[in-house]
């Protein structure tokens, strides 16, 4: 999941400092589940920009969409938006982005910081697991992620930087080769240690755009609408 | 903001009981259930029984004897082996998962009993002794004081000075107390024999304790509580204990020709397992019990999941015992004939609106949430309706229904806009503060003018929009008022009110508003002159 914090509240106010009438759009998925941008969110950021003595004057409003990285739900507030001078979305990145496709007219403000993708441990408290290389290479390393966890971000490991449980580079850091070497022994299957993943294309990190298998020609259809 | 609380609904529950463990507090447990009509399951989970009865060998028969009964009775299954491996579902209807011999088994139960044992660990190490014929644990000595051959033992021939050391490793207790005391007792009435017992304290507060020391003392123990812990080594093979007598005001060297060393009582080992399993809180030692003055004796934080015995604390054999009627009373409060009536003032969850992210599950202090067709579902049963998921959800997707947002929204706009200066608006627990402010009325202490209350069911219901709105509608000061951190009904209300209340605090900071409008503080239902002084404070400080 789409893990996202709320930005400082000075941040956010220049954003919206000269606007008289603010929505604050939150987002039902991602943001809500990891407690940054769903709808109380929505409600303690209107509230508080009310509150605020630096946006005194302004009217802050909030209302909340299913997901905002689909066009079908940002339609709900095709009539709405009209009426605001400036959007203030709580969505992730791809949330702000479509928002602001969809109502090109009006400016549209983040109000989070797109953080990681992670999973959640309890209540507010999330740990990044993934970092979208597009090279999953968990087969081979336990079901631990050698990119987000291994702070060189190394395909292949240990390195001699290792302090068996411990990295190099912080006491505090746990060496993650060190866990996939501990889960593959255990498993049975430590030999796959020694098989080498190739360097990663980092090409791929260019806008991507992903057509599933057996949807290219519906994709292409669409495109050609 | 009451009118859903008179309504009732009815539901049915499973009539069966599951009690996990079979030991004293577990079988005798089983029996008085069973006694009232219901079917019984007993896991033989967890330590054996022993454990419960080592220092007091009539408990042995009288686990033998409830052994029988609960063999002999049509109402209950006894089941060797068996453990609960998982258990879902609510409160009057779990589907429990068994563990046996030969396979796993499905189980629909109404109510759980939990009554593990106690697992005894020597202090030797505490002491730097190692043990020996001459240095024995209470446990050991406890056994050798079961036949003749063991007293022979003790007695070593012609006679034998035995000192007991208790209470300097571990706190103790009135079980430890009692084990030291008994034993020493029987000693001292072996021929030729002498008992010392120096104690840190001795632990008096249970029933017959003050008897039983006076006893031992009359019977000739020689008790003594030494300043500070006493060095017990072996010099040249002859064992010397030395202490200060705070009495005779010197340094004693005592040699006896046996030191007994205390144990420390630790939680079965299967409470670990089962506190996960089970979804309940669990004490500091590992108990399966919070002290929580709110619940009944044998209650915990999940409705229809009971605590028995020395499951839930360090008890007497007698008490494990007592217990079995508590909890049969419980059960039979709980479970009734099958169909209970449920107050409808309880949390709802919007459909709609939950995204299932688990917060609700996560905080609910009381185990009453859990999902399914992927949606949160709150059980009206177990739900205790103090509203910490309605406040924690971050989609507003549930309702408590006398108190729903917009209840809460309407109560703040009503309440600031009556006053004729900026009002102070305090929230108060309704278990403490509230009756604190009422009190305070009664007594005619002097207190704000515009002081206005907001009655809420748990601190743990007053929720991060209520306080801004409170703000935003023009209230000039913000009071939250919740229990005393460990006296919280619903566990954890007081303390997840504070943590909201300064993370609120900081942002108002950020935002530049002063954030000496928002307070928050712990009062209890008897302390109206102390909900007096602080709303007067508040009012004379933000006059200025």
């Amino acid at each position: 999941m789409i893990i996202a914090e709320r930005k400082p509240i000075p941040e956010i106010q220049s954003f919206v400092a000269g606007y008289h009438k603010v929505l604050v759009v939150g987002c039902g998925t991602c943001v809500a589940v990891c407690l940054a941008g769903g709808s109380k969110e929505a409600e303690i950021l209107t509230n508080e920009l009310t509150l605020s003595p630096k946006t005194a004057g302004a009217r802050f409003e909030s209302r909340t969409l299913e997901r905002q990285c689909d066009m079908e739900f940002l339609s709900e507030l095709d009539e709405q938006a009209a009426e605001y001078d400036a959007l203030l979305s709580m969505a992730c990145g791809a949330g702000v982005q479509l928002l602001a496709e969809r109502f090109s007219r009006i400016p549209v403000f983040p109000a989070v910081n797109t953080s990681c993708i992670g999973v959640n441990r309890s209540v507010g408290w999330y740990e990044e697991n993934c970092r979208a290389c597009g090279t999953c290479v968990l087969a081979l390393t336990a079901g631990i992620c050698p990119v987000t966890r291994c702070a060189k971000g190394l395909f292949n490991g240990p390195c001699g930087g290792t302090n068996i449980t411990s990295c190099e580079i912080h006491p505090d850091q746990p060496c993650a080769w060190h866990m996939i070497y501990e889960r593959l022994a255990a498993q049975d299957r430590l030999q796959q240690i020694m098989e080498i993943s190739p360097a990663n294309d980092w090409r791929n990190q260019q806008p991507r755009t992903i057509v599933q298998p057996g949807y290219e020609e519906r994709t292409s259809a669409l495109k050609e609408q | 903001m009451t009118q859903h609380a008179t309504q009732q609904t009815e539901f049915t529950v499973t009539t069966k009981v599951l009690v996990i463990g079979a030991g004293l507090s577990g079988l005798a447990s089983a029996e008085k259930i069973a006694e009232q009509g219901y079917q019984v399951l007993v896991l033989d989970q967890g330590a054996r029984d022993d454990a419960e009865c080592c220092y007091d060998p009539e408990m042995n028969t009288v686990l033998q004897d409830l052994r029988n009964k609960a063999q002999q009775h049509s109402s209950i299954s006894l089941k060797t082996g068996a453990r609960l491996k998982q258990l879902t579902g609510f409160s009057g209807n779990f589907q429990a998962s068994l563990e046996l011999d030969t396979g796993t088994e499905q189980l629909d139960i109404g109510a759980v009993v939990l009554a593990t044992g106690y697992r005894c660990l020597p202090l030797f190490e505490h002491y730097n002794l190692r043990p020996g014929k001459t240095v024995l644990s209470i446990g050991d000595l406890e056994k050798l004081l079961t036949d003749e051959t063991g007293k022979a033992q003790i007695k070593n021939g012609s006679g034998a000075s035995i000192a007991f050391l208790s209470g300097f490793g571990d706190e103790g207790n009135p079980v430890a107390t009692e084990r030291v005391l008994k034993s020493a007792m029987a000693v001292q009435e072996l021929e030729q024999c002498k008992a010392y017992v120096l104690a840190g304290n001795v632990k008096v507060g249970a029933d017959g304790m003050e008897r039983l020391f006076t006893r031992a003392r009359n019977q000739g123990v020689t008790c003594i509580k030494p300043e500070g812990p006493p060095e017990a080594a072996i010099r040249d093979g002859v064992l010397n204990i030395s202490f200060k007598d705070p009495t005779l005001r010197q340094d004693v060297n005592l040699a006896p020709d046996c030191i007994v060393l205390e144990e420390s009582i630790a939680p079965d080992m299967e409470n670990e397992r089962l506190r996960e399993v089970l979804r309940i809180d669990a004490d500091d030692q590992g108990f399966l019990q919070t002290g929580n003055v709110h619940r009944l004796p044998v209650g915990t934080n999940r409705e229809g999941i009971f605590a028995s015995g020395t499951s839930a604390a360090v008890k007497t054999p007698e008490q494990a015992i007592r217990d079995a009627a508590d909890v049969a009373l419980q059960v039979r409060e709980f479970l009734g004939n099958g169909t209970i009536q449920v107050s409808g003032s309880k949390a709802v969850v919007d459909e709609g609106r939950c995204v299932i992210c688990l917060t609700c599950y996560r905080c609910c202090p009381h185990g009453a949430i859990a999902w399914e067709a992927k949606k949160a579902v709150i059980s009206p049963i177990a739900c205790q309706g103090c509203g910490i998921c309605a406040a924690e959800c971050p989609m507003d997707a549930i309702q408590l229904l006398d108190y729903t947002d917009e209840a809460m929204h309407s109560a703040i706009q009503e309440q600031v806009g009556t006053a004729e200066q900026p009002s102070i608006l305090a929230f108060c627990c309704q278990n403490s503060a509230f009756e604190a402010a009422q009190t305070a009325h009664k007594m005619g202490l002097e207190l704000p003018d515009r002081l206005r209350l907001i009655e809420v069911p748990c601190a743990g219901k007053i929720d991060v929009e209520d306080i801004l709105r409170s703000f935003t509608s023009g209230a000039g000061a913000v009071l939250v008022l919740a229990c005393h951190e460990g006296n919280c009904q619903s566990e954890r209300g007081s303390t997840y009110a504070s943590w909201r209340i300064r993370e609120i605090q900081k942002r108002l900071k950020a935002l530049g508003f002063d954030d000496k409008r928002l307070v928050f503080a712990n009062l209890a239902s008897n302390m109206p002159r102390e909900f007096a002084t602080i709303t007067q404070d508040l009012a004379s400080r933000i006059s200025h």
